[in-house]
């Protein structure tokens, strides 16, 4: 008697026969022992009949629930449960607040890759602006791909520069201070908000150019069989520089936040995350949480409980092309979801707020932090991120904590 | 600084895309709403339960997922999964969905039905307990999704999918045998 199939191609036998090898349907049809294993297994799926299996679930048709979606949205964030409608004679109920999607994970590579570096790819690979300096943030939602698209610059031409985040540990605040060139903000941190003592980073100071060529950009797209829009005048040959200043960062509770390394550089994507884009099955975002959140732009981990981040830049200057016309072009790439490139085309003064990416499943607000606008990013009342610019500087407040409480923390810094 | 004007053909082309995605999206919606439905009804036990579920699962979709990629209708089966089995763990709702399932299935002999509507609560309570991958493994393929379309939505090569299953029904059956010995 040849090997007994795994209980998985058993299981599969009884679900769909006809993808099991005949070897196999032949095996489990002679042995005693896996027919054993299935009854075992059909017993089991007497288990899951949660509900009435009989008949069809009557529900609405999917034509007035898609315009009731409609309606939900135009409405704004309080939902309107389905129930509330009426189609099927229903009373009327009160409208429920919207719950936090529970497809969150915490938000990591929005701590100092995404919010300090990342957030200054999205900048730049938008061509937002020839001369920029931050002055303010806004939040833009980012969706699947978008991130992979704006960060594959290499497409668009020819990259040079960026040694990528480069992250060197001090011994202290004082320390911190002296290597960064800046005086390091202290804070007080809260009874309850972390505990133990800081680790103390020193971001490195980045610089990296985009030449344009539009060329290049063609080749890459009709390989994947895309014609791109024609490229206006003045943008092949462009030179998009984009520098960061010398940073710092103050950690609590975690040596270091994931998804930071060598690949986190100004222009973003090394090519192995380039190739990371969606595509297949385990490439789609992770609407039940699982650990990867491939192709949705960043990835998420566990934030640490506290850190405070300060960072010089980023500046963003261009030779060539204007402002409007690179934005144009790179917004319009294939790839960029009309959603992204409307909401940075809505950014009033571009020259000076950068737009701070909005992970899938997170929540962006803009609060008031003593003359400052801040986002706060939250993927859960106990994971929030501040994010703020002051002349020329960003600022970040993030942990495993209350919103209030990390605005707390910020009001000591801003 | 001034804005200048951006070139008149960039806008066309990103209308068109936004008028595209639209299209795309409402076609994902109209043909996967019935078993994004379903699913959350094989957790739920109840319509208009499952029909929240689907409404949220396609808000949280749209403007955030490109619906024409070729794994949006495994993001939703396992969104619809996910989220559905989240209300069976909220301890408070869940008391509440059973007491408001079991009188809503009514059969031939009442005492028999009240017993099977006692026996799905108690087996939503223990899937409620399972590790989350290997519940949505076991909701998706009660809602009569193939291998392959669980293993679209989960990430997995389909040859793996009977695997899951099996772990996923042993672990339910030492929960529920945990449930039964606590009784």
């Amino acid at each position: 008697m040849p090997k007994h199939p795994c209980d998985g191609t058993l299981r599969r036998l009884l679900d769909e026969p006809v993808a099991v090898a005949v070897a196999d349907d032949d095996h489990a049809s002679r042995c005693l022992r896996c027919q054993a294993v299935m009854r075992v297994m059909r017993d089991d799926d007497m288990y899951m009949d949660l509900a009435p299996l009989g008949g069809k679930v009557e529900m609405t048709p999917a034509s007035v629930a898609l315009e009731r979606l409609h309606a939900v949205e135009r409405a704004g964030a309080p939902l309107a449960p389905a129930r509330d409608q009426g189609w099927l004679g229903d009373e009327a109920g009160p409208v429920r607040r919207r719950r936090r999607p529970p497809l969150f994970r915490p938000v990591v590579v929005v701590t100092s890759a995404l919010v300090l570096v990342g957030g200054a790819t999205a900048a730049a690979a938008t061509g937002l602006v020839p001369i920029f300096e931050p002055e303010s943030v806004a939040p833009v939602v980012i969706q699947a791909g978008d991130i992979a698209s704006l960060q594959a610059l290499s497409r668009f031409g020819t990259v040079t520069g960026s040694s990528g985040l480069d992250l060197t540990p001090e011994g202290s605040a004082s320390a911190l201070a002296s290597a960064a060139g800046f005086a390091f903000p202290t804070v007080t941190v809260p009874a309850g908000l972390a505990a133990g003592s800081a680790s103390y980073w020193l971001v490195g100071a980045d610089s990296a150019q985009l030449q344009i060529s539009v060329a290049k950009a063609e080749a890459v797209a009709a390989k994947e069989g895309v014609t791109l829009p024609p490229a206006p005048p003045g943008v092949d040959g462009s030179i998009l520089q984009v520098a960061t200043g010398a940073g710092a960062l103050e950690v609590w509770g975690l040596t270091l936040p994931g998804g930071i390394g060598p690949s986190a550089g100004l222009f973003g994507a090394s090519s192995s995350r380039e190739a990371a884009g969606p595509g297949g099955p385990a490439a789609g975002p992770a609407p039940g949480g699982t650990p990867t959140e491939n192709g949705t732009g960043p990835a998420v981990s566990d934030l640490p409980q506290l850190a405070v981040a300060e960072v010089e830049g980023p500046t963003v200057s261009s030779s060539g092309a204007d402002l409007s016309t690179l934005e144009g072009y790179l917004l319009s790439q294939p790839g960029v979801s009309p959603e992204l490139a409307a909401q940075i085309r809505a950014i009033g003064d571009p020259s000076s707020t950068l737009p701070i990416p909005v992970p899938a499943g997170a929540t962006s607000s803009t609060v008031e932090l003593d003359g400052h606008a801040a986002v706060v990013l939250a993927a859960g009342s106990e994971e929030n991120v501040v994010v703020w610019a002051d002349n020329g500087r960003l600022f970040a407040v993030l942990g495993q904590a209350s919103a209030s409480d990390l605005l707390d923390v910020a009001r000591q810094i801003a | 600084m001034v804005r200048m004007l951006r070139a008149p053909g960039a806008a066309l082309v990103a209308q068109q895309a936004r008028q595209d995605h639209e299209r795309s999206f409402e076609r994902l919606f109209v043909t996967h709403y019935e078993r994004v439905v379903v699913i959350a009804y094989r957790v739920l036990g109840d319509r208009q339960g499952a029909e929240d579920v689907a409404q949220e699962v396609f808000l949280s979709f749209h403007g955030r997922v490109d619906p024409s990629a070729e794994w949006a209708p495994g993001w939703l089966w396992a969104a619809s999964a996910h989220r559905a089995l989240n209300m069976v763990r909220g301890s408070k709702r869940r008391r509440d969905r059973e007491l408001r399932v079991s009188p809503a299935t009514p059969g031939p002999d009442p005492a028999e039905s009240a017993i099977a509507a006692e026996q799905r609560g108690v087996v939503r309570s223990a899937l409620g307990r399972l590790p989350q991958r290997q519940a949505e493994v076991l909701v998706m393929r009660a809602s009569g999704l193939s291998y392959a379309d669980i293993a679209s939505a989960i990430g997995v090569q389909p040859g793996s999918v009977g695997t899951l299953i099996c772990r996923a029904q042993k672990s339910l059956r030492k929960e529920l045998t945990r449930a039964q010995a606590s009784l």
